[in-house]
């Protein structure tokens, strides 16, 4: 048994009051008139009646009253070995980032297995983790730092040793040291890691071979309400029937709001998906202070995103950024691609840059760009506080950066680990409460055998 | 006796007039059909009857038997004349009130009820009360005294009397006795209401010397039942309301011995008083004032003395 308040056992001296009461009450008597005193024997006085046992019982029990109060105020914490068992079993809290980086990130598998999604591998990392704790709690946030403070308020209750896992991409800006340092120093950290590779994207088949680059190519682009699709034919004369796409370049074909960034070897590609573009948006007014290129992969722009990259700084270019984000074509796309943003030079000029994961000439590239003509054509910014949300993720952490978050579960003390548990206590009042009844009872059977031996003739 | 004419002792110690409640006691008793058994002294022969089984033999005609074989019982009439003293018990012991009828308050009711009863039927009775304050026997000055008279002039003076004493003090009863046997200037009879707490023996020996001078005697021995037993419990400081003395008891230790001593001294009151030929009779103050009269008044067989022919 544990004491939460053993102090107040300094309160069990209060025990001298009753026995005070048995030893002085009765040194005065009380005064009564009485007619005569003929017949009153002077009988000696016993002292005090110390040696009638029904007193000695008497006194026994009230001072087990207040003693047994005295115990339940102490607050005792009664603890069978089941709850020390428990206690000794380590209690961890699978924190698991749910944030863009992990639902638009891929994992990518041995062999020819397709990539997972990066929230998939979190979610099963996690439900391994909890397994193998002796009592597990996991919570999905997009804002892992925050709910550090969720998972150590669980954790503080628990006696034995605990542990907090946070499972996610660990990138710059996420959880930090700064977020860590909050956490008790009692409680462990374990980082779990989901390798995230971002340039990992779906590659379709190439839609034309390389040799054919120089021919025209025809795209009919089949939009409905389920799907979109886009059928490439190669051209033997180039259209000039009015309204017929016409090939970029050509004499006479609109000068392209949009600069495609590609390989030398996808330029044809290139030129097709811009054709298909414009046959399904309409092609936006050029406007020499708002510049877009489209960086597909393959070409050097196309690298991982460096610290030296400046991010969008324009409303109209966060605008655009999500008015291609949320684009019915790319939206229907069965796995939308990943867009970055940037601001770089292209061809002298400064261009808002939206850096495409996926192949020239693919469905999706088409739809980026169908995306990013239909964007120009909206004058007045949307306004989307997270238009940069997703311009530039942060930068990964070194392994060894996560490294040192780690540190082993400390158990705690017994005094602390008692801080937030129930008192017993209650169950001291019931057997208080029991003593004050029998109390009341001998005091009752006391008074009755006096009346009887004190009844008249 | 009909239950509807006995009245509680509360009942009738509540009722202020005494004159009131002494005629209900008496009332309330006669209505049972029961006459006075003061068959006084100054008797006149009337006639002879037939003796029967169980008459008087002291009424028997012996000179008739003797002349003719026969018996005859000789029935006298009543006259009036017979003088009672009333000698009343008025100390401080008398005064214990434990939440029912005092026993002052009893012996008044019940002194005031024979008084009544005594003039109604042409006696004379008197009243001598001590105590009402007295410190010690010496003070004489607070005899209460009425002599032996009859008529309703004097039985209203005499219920004014016993209203006005208040119990207190304390008193001779040997002293009190011997002078009421002084003041009854002929023949007549002593009764005493007391609790006989005070002076048991002497008083015992001057009522003896009362009876020898041709008086009659009747004890009325007043008892609270809460006197018959200690009343409180544990260690208790009882204080005489007489003499102020404090004893410190253990009531739980001393209740047995107590209850003992009362029941003896009782009982030895009334082996006394049969001894020496005094009526005795005991009232306890839970007890109906009538029903305490009757039981006083058909248990009075000590003789009356001589009778006039």
């Amino acid at each position: 048994m544990i004491w939460r308040a053993p102090w107040v056992w300094l309160a069990a001296l209060l025990v001298a009051v009753p026995i005070g009461i048995h030893l002085f009450s009765r040194r005065h008597a009380r005064i009564v008139q009485f007619p005569t005193l003929r017949f009153v024997p002077a009988s000696p006085l016993a002292p005090i009646r110390f040696t009638r046992l029904t007193d000695i019982a008497l006194l026994a029990v009230r001072c087990c009253v207040v003693l047994a109060a005295v115990a339940a105020l102490a607050q005792p914490v009664w603890r069978t070995e089941a709850d020390r068992a428990a206690g000794r079993a380590l209690a961890r809290v699978v924190i698991v980032d749910t944030s863009a980086t992990m639902r638009l990130g891929r994992v990518p598998q041995d062999g020819a297995a397709p990539p997972r999604s990066a929230l998939d591998v979190a979610r099963s990392d996690a439900a391994r983790l909890a397994a193998e704790a002796g009592t597990a709690t996991i919570l999905e946030t997009a804002d892992p730092a925050a709910a550090l403070a969720t998972a150590t308020a669980i954790l503080r209750d628990h006696a034995g040793p605990a542990e907090i896992a946070i499972v996610t991409d660990f990138r710059a800006g996420g959880v930090g040291a700064a977020a860590l340092a909050s956490v008790p120093a009692h409680i462990g950290l374990l980082p779990h890691r989901v390798a995230v590779d971002t340039n990992v994207a779906r590659t379709p088949e190439p839609l034309l071979p390389a040799a054919a680059h120089r021919a025209s190519l025809v795209a009919r682009v089949r939009a409905t309400a389920a799907a979109t699709s886009v059928e490439w034919t190669a051209a033997q004369q180039p259209s000039a029937t009015a309204g017929a796409p016409v090939a970029p370049g050509a004499p006479g074909a609109p000068v392209a709001p949009v600069t495609l960034l590609v390989a030398d070897a996808d330029r044809a590609r290139a030129d097709a998906m811009l054709a298909a573009a414009l046959a399904i948006v309409p092609a936006p007014p050029a406007r020499p202070d708002r510049r877009v290129a489209i960086a597909f992969a393959g070409h050097a722009t196309f690298a991982p995103v460096a610290d030296a990259l400046r991010a969008p700084d324009s409303p109209w270019m966060a605008d655009l950024v999500a008015r291609v984000h949320r684009d019915h074509l790319v939206s229907a796309l069965e796995t939308p691609p990943a867009v970055t943003a940037t601001r770089d030079t292209v061809e002298g000029a400064e261009h808002l840059v939206l850096h495409a994961k996926v192949t020239p000439g693919s469905l999706e590239g088409t739809a980026i760009v169908a995306a990013a003509l239909r964007g120009l054509a909206v004058s007045s910014p949307s306004g989307d506080p997270n238009a940069f949300a997703t311009a530039i993720p942060g930068a990964p952490l070194t392994p060894e950066q996560v490294d040192a978050f780690r540190r082993p579960a400390t158990p705690r003390a017994a005094d602390a680990a008692l801080a937030g548990a129930h008192s017993d206590g209650r169950w001291l009042w019931v057997v208080a409460l029991a003593f004050l009844l029998v109390e009341g009872w001998l005091r009752f059977r006391a008074d009755r055998a006096l009346a009887a031996r004190s009844a008249a003739p | 006796m009909r239950e509807s004419a006995v009245l509680s002792p509360e009942v009738v110690a509540a009722v202020d007039d005494l004159e009131v409640a002494a005629r209900l006691i008496v009332e309330g008793m006669r209505a049972g059909g029961h006459r006075s058994p003061f068959h006084g002294y100054n008797a006149e022969f009337q006639q002879h009857r037939p003796y029967r089984v169980g008459d008087d033999l002291k009424y028997l005609d012996w000179k008739v038997l003797a002349r003719t074989d026969r018996m005859y019982s000789r029935q006298f009439r009543e006259t009036t004349s017979m003088s009672v003293m009333l000698v009343l018990d008025a100390s401080a012991s008398m005064g214990y009130d434990a939440g029912g009828v005092s026993k002052f308050r009893y012996a008044v009711v019940m002194a005031a009820a024979l008084a009544y009863l005594l003039v109604t039927q042409g006696d004379a009775v008197g009243l001598l009360a001590s105590g009402g304050g007295a410190t010690d026997d010496t003070d004489a000055g607070r005899l209460t005294y009425l002599p032996a008279r009859g008529g309703r002039t004097h039985l209203r003076s005499l219920f004014a009397h016993l209203e006005r004493i208040e119990p207190g003090g304390v008193w001779d009863p040997a002293r009190v006795v011997a002078r009421a046997a002084e003041l009854l200037k002929r023949r007549g009879v002593i009764l005493v209401l007391s609790d006989f707490y005070d002076a048991e023996e002497d008083t015992r020996r001057e009522l003896r010397r009362a009876v020898s001078r041709g008086h009659d005697a009747a004890l009325l021995h007043i008892l609270s039942p809460a006197e018959l037993a200690l009343p409180r419990k544990g260690v208790v400081a009882y204080r005489d309301v007489e003499t102020g003395e404090e004893r410190i008891v253990d009531s739980n230790v001393a209740a047995a011995e107590y209850r003992d001593a009362v029941r003896e001294f009782v009982t030895r009151c009334e082996r006394s008083a049969r001894r020496d030929g005094i009526a005795y009779a005991r009232a306890r103050t839970d007890e109906p004032p009538g029903v305490a009269l009757r039981t006083f008044l058909l248990g009075r067989n000590a003789p009356v003395g001589g009778v006039q022919q």
